[in-house]
């Protein structure tokens, strides 16, 4: 299965949900696709869609699919990473009313650089991205837990105060 | 040993997946959300404690409403930390908090922040017990207060 997320972002990303419907109803993608189109007004003919749904949810869709193609918000991309998804991210950007600003072409830079994710700034070059997928062999991502190590430290520490 | 209130502030969106996280260190603690209400953190939040509430859309008067509701929840809830995600909008509750509560502050910011710091971050950092970032390049930016912790997710 090949998931599409756009998030919970507040403006439409019509351009990307646009392109997969089309590979889908041109015979470009063979695998079942289905598409969290989020606020987006474009609504799929070709593919199973639907605009929202919970963190367990989610996780669900995700542990389910092969590939997963995301625009470029942190939950999406580092879900889809921690649970060893093949990415492909899709920036939002500026100048198509996607988003108020482009930094989600940050996150899509470093981890680029760092060989995570395929990128796609050119909605065009998308059907050679999904082909890339099948072989591309990501860096694994570096799990971290410091911030809930330090965290639960701070809290014990004060609980013994208390 | 006394269950301790920890109160958690994120706006929706990636905010609150990392926000969701942290629930494997807390649940030694009595702990309530503090978010936007929207279907994912409906959706998301069904299970716990939590006040949702109406999006501001940086509109400055609907702030007005955030820093009522802020208040209203710290009177009921009185939280002994509170761990702010960002945005915005969790700004009112965790300052409000600090300042007038004596809550311990811990921040978390935005793995969406690799290069620059948020607004939020640099409104409470002075202000943190605990500040963590999750890119290495944003720890000179903030100053020695700041963590590296990696990324959460």
């Amino acid at each position: 299965m090949i998931l599409v997320a756009t998030g919970t972002h507040t403006q439409q990303f019509n351009r990307l949900l646009e392109a997969v419907d089309n590979l889908v109803g041109n015979n470009g993608i063979d695998e079942k696709v289905v598409m969290q189109i989020g606020y987006s007004d474009y609504i799929p003919k070709n593919t199973k869609w639907f605009r929202f749904t919970g963190y367990s949810d989610m996780l669900k869709l995700l542990k389910n699919s092969s590939i997963v193609i995301t625009h470029g918000g942190i939950g999406s991309v580092l879900l889809s990473l921690r649970l060893n998804r093949k990415t492909i991210v899709v920036p939002r950007l500026k100048k198509f009313f996607e988003h108020t600003n482009d930094h989600q072409l940050e996150i899509v830079k470093e981890l680029t650089n760092q060989r995570k994710i395929i990128p796609v700034y050119d909605i065009s070059k998308l059907h050679t991205a999904i082909k890339n997928a099948k072989s591309f062999k990501p860096n694994k991502s570096e799990k971290s837990n410091v911030i809930l190590d330090m965290t639960s430290r701070f809290l014990s520490k004060l609980q013994r105060c208390l | 040993m006394i269950l301790m209130k920890v109160g958690i502030a994120c706006s929706p969106g990636g905010h609150l997946t990392e926000a969701l996280q942290m629930l494997r260190i807390l649940n030694k603690h009595q702990i309530f959300f503090y978010t936007i209400d929207v279907e994912y953190t409906r959706k998301s939040l069904k299970k716990f404690k939590r006040y949702l509430i109406q999006n501001p859309i940086r509109n400055p008067f609907k702030y007005l409403s955030v820093i009522f509701s802020s208040l209203s929840v710290l009177l009921k809830e009185k939280p002994k930390v509170i761990i702010s995600f960002g945005a915005g909008p969790t700004v009112p509750i965790t300052l409000l908090g600090k300042l007038l509560f004596g809550s311990k502050l811990i921040y978390v910011e935005c793995s969406a922040q690799v290069y620059e710091p948020s607004l939020s971050g640099k409104i409470l950092y002075p202000f943190s017990d605990l500040f963590f970032v999750q890119w290495k390049y944003l720890k000179e930016k903030y100053g020695d207060k700041a963590i590296y912790g990696g990324l959460l997710i």
